[in-house]
């Protein structure tokens, strides 16, 4: 009776530990979207605490390609605290 | 039902994993288990950031459907989790995965060749995964859950007609 109930146990008490260490709670981010190339939106997660510059962001394969991001495809700029562009994984 | 015609079809595979029918069973349902903890427990822990991929969801959006999945999808999966976990509900937990998964997997298919753009899969683990690999993934979940709900049918089965057999009754207990 006890081992049938052993592996479901381990098994839930690994997901928990692994939920918890996986999540950024605290991590402020905010949903964008770029436009990749004329007409082809993407969204993003990118940190942009609210303020007065545009939020703008770059993905680290791409250190020279520069987005400005939207809070909807062909939306209004996000405004950010941030003076220099976030850089994305 | 339609598992019933299926049996017949993976009798062969039932008749090989019968050795390791309750092997399986456990791998399966323990698999499931870590799987959608997981995932409820991190959508409900992230919140905000489910209700905002729902909400600026192409397919679904809006702020009601948003509301109502950002707490109905990951206690639907912590649910789940614990029918399977415990023995004498297994079977419907696995049904209950079926369920999920096959929403899931629709959710995805519709994003890949319905949306007008393909949102981030931001979160998690599973958000190394591109929304192509995710189909695949689910699409290979919902395979096991068919495997799990197959292997637990035949095996209530099999013990409903060893309890038929005419055995004392002191000795079924």
């Amino acid at each position: 009776m006890k081992t049938k109930f052993l592996l479901p146990v381990l098994a839930m008490i690994f997901a928990i530990g692994m939920s918890f260490t996986t999540v950024n709670a605290d991590k402020a981010v905010a949903t964008g979207f770029i436009e990749t190339s004329p007409g082809n939106w993407e969204q993003v997660d990118v940190d942009c605490p609210t303020g007065l510059n545009d939020c703008r962001m770059f993905f680290s394969s791409e250190p020279d390609k520069i987005y400005s991001v939207y809070d909807a495809p062909a939306g209004n700029l996000i405004k950010t605290t941030n003076q220099v562009p976030v850089e994305v994984q | 039902m339609p598992f019933l015609s299926f049996e017949p079809a993976l009798s062969s595979i039932s008749n090989f994993s019968q050795r390791y029918r309750d092997t399986l069973i456990e791998i399966v349902s323990c698999l499931f288990i870590i799987l959608f903890i997981y995932a409820g427990l991190t959508k409900l822990i992230d919140g905000h950031k489910f209700y905002d991929n729902i909400n600026n969801s192409p397919i679904l959006g809006g702020i009601i459907i948003a509301s109502i999945a950002s707490w109905a999808i990951p206690m639907a999966e912590l649910i789940a989790a614990f029918l399977i976990a415990w023995p004498k509900t297994r079977l419907k937990g696995m049904y209950a995965a079926l369920g999920l998964l096959a929403i899931f997997t629709a959710y995805i298919t519709g994003i890949l060749f319905f949306s007008p753009y393909i949102p981030c899969s931001c979160g998690g683990i599973i958000a190394l995964l591109s929304w192509e690999q995710h189909l695949i993934f689910n699409i290979g979940c919902l395979i096991m859950s068919i495997i799990g709900i197959v292997l637990l049918r035949i095996k209530f089965k099999e013990t409903n007609k060893m309890e038929n057999t005419n055995l004392p009754k002191y000795q079924l207990e």
